[in-house]
């Protein structure tokens, strides 16, 4: 695992060199989605998905809540439409992200219908976690990175799924949690940020369960980004000068 | 329904729901209380998807956070992402 330091004074730097650095960020993140991208292929091979299949689905949606979702009803037998409304649900937040990282950085045409495709929570988190310093190249370079990992470990578990479950005896999915957990903590800088992410935390923590995943994680960033902008309107406090 | 509809339909589905956040004009100005609430999306995602993912793995409550608590303290006295995440995931794999 690379020695990622996020909180870094220094100089602007060019496209490629950002590039890099986004891809860099995401890599603690690998190991985290290896067991994912795993589960995935083995549960899709036992789907009756073939390799091909199972890779066109991690290549073209990359999307690990996504893909597991849909696999389980296809599974059950469920409707298209029904597959189609769950997936909504799963990757609704998706759109409050490209909101959010419209304004935060300049993008062209082109650059958005990319930055869509490569779009993933971690990379999002990851790019913003970089506040002001957050550029397109870091985004695509962290979005690509998750991209690569994905379909490697897709890839890895659909020619030798079984063998490597059974040699995994861990559950390494709990990084991606730690990771999400080490973020936040480093992006917090005020009374009304620690607000927002209480709020935000108990709101995905209640309807998460009421909902099943979903909307109810919307609702939940949805809830505590609320909290946060009525509360920065009324009683802003600095934690810290900076 | 065979695989190929499937994969098409949420490759197309999930892109567009992606590319939906996008289309705001980026000439656009947002004041007031939605510019707030559009400044504060990112930590209200960190502390839900970061809730959303402690819920669904596997590992016994008080481990995850032991994990945590030590993942955080090393990030708040080094600032080192990978570093600290390598420590709360070795207090988990030690209580495991």
């Amino acid at each position: 695992m690379p020695s990622t330091e996020v909180n870094i004074a220094a100089q602007p730097l060019t496209s490629i060199e950002s590039f890099l650095k986004g891809f860099r960020f995401m890599l603690p993140l690998w190991i985290g989605a290896a067991p994912v991208a795993i589960s995935y292929a083995v549960a899709a091979h036992q789907a009756g998905l073939s390799v091909l299949e199972t890779q066109l689905m991690s290549v073209f949606v990359v999307s690990a809540a996504v893909q597991l979702n849909a696999l389980h009803l296809w599974g059950s037998g469920a409707p298209f439409v029904m597959i189609l409304l769950s997936t909504l649900s799963v990757i609704s937040h998706h759109i409050l992200f490209g909101i959010s990282l419209v304004r935060r950085m300049p993008l062209t045409l082109v650059k958005r219908l990319t930055a869509a495709y490569f779009l993933t929570d971690g990379s999002y988190l990851v790019t913003m976690a970089e506040g002001s310093r957050a550029t397109y190249p870091f985004l695509l370079g962290a979005g690509i990175s998750m991209f690569v990992a994905w379909n490697l470990f897709t890839l890895l578990g659909a020619k030798a799924g079984n063998t490597v479950v059974s040699l995994i005896d861990f559950d390494l999915s709990i990084i991606i949690g730690l990771t999400f957990f080490t973020l936040l903590l480093l992006s917090i800088s005020t009374w009304t940020d620690i607000g927002t992410a209480i709020v935000s935390g108990t709101a995905a923590l209640v309807f998460g369960h009421l909902w099943k995943e979903g909307f109810g994680m919307l609702f939940a960033i949805g809830l505590g980004a609320a909290f946060g902008a009525y509360w920065s309107n009324r009683k802003p406090k600095q934690l810290t000068s900076g | 329904m065979s695989v190929c509809v499937l994969i098409v339909g949420l490759s197309v589905l999930v892109y567009l729901v992606r590319l939906a956040g996008f289309c705001l004009p980026a000439g656009v100005k947002v004041s007031g209380f939605w510019s707030d609430f559009l400044n504060m999306i990112p930590k209200a995602a960190f502390s839900t998807l970061l809730v959303s993912s402690f819920t669904s793995t596997g590992e016994e409550g008080w481990i995850k956070f032991c994990g945590l608590g030590v993942a955080g303290m090393v990030a708040l006295l080094t600032k080192q992402l990978g570093v600290s995440i390598l420590c709360g995931l070795l207090i988990v794999w030690l209580l495991t």
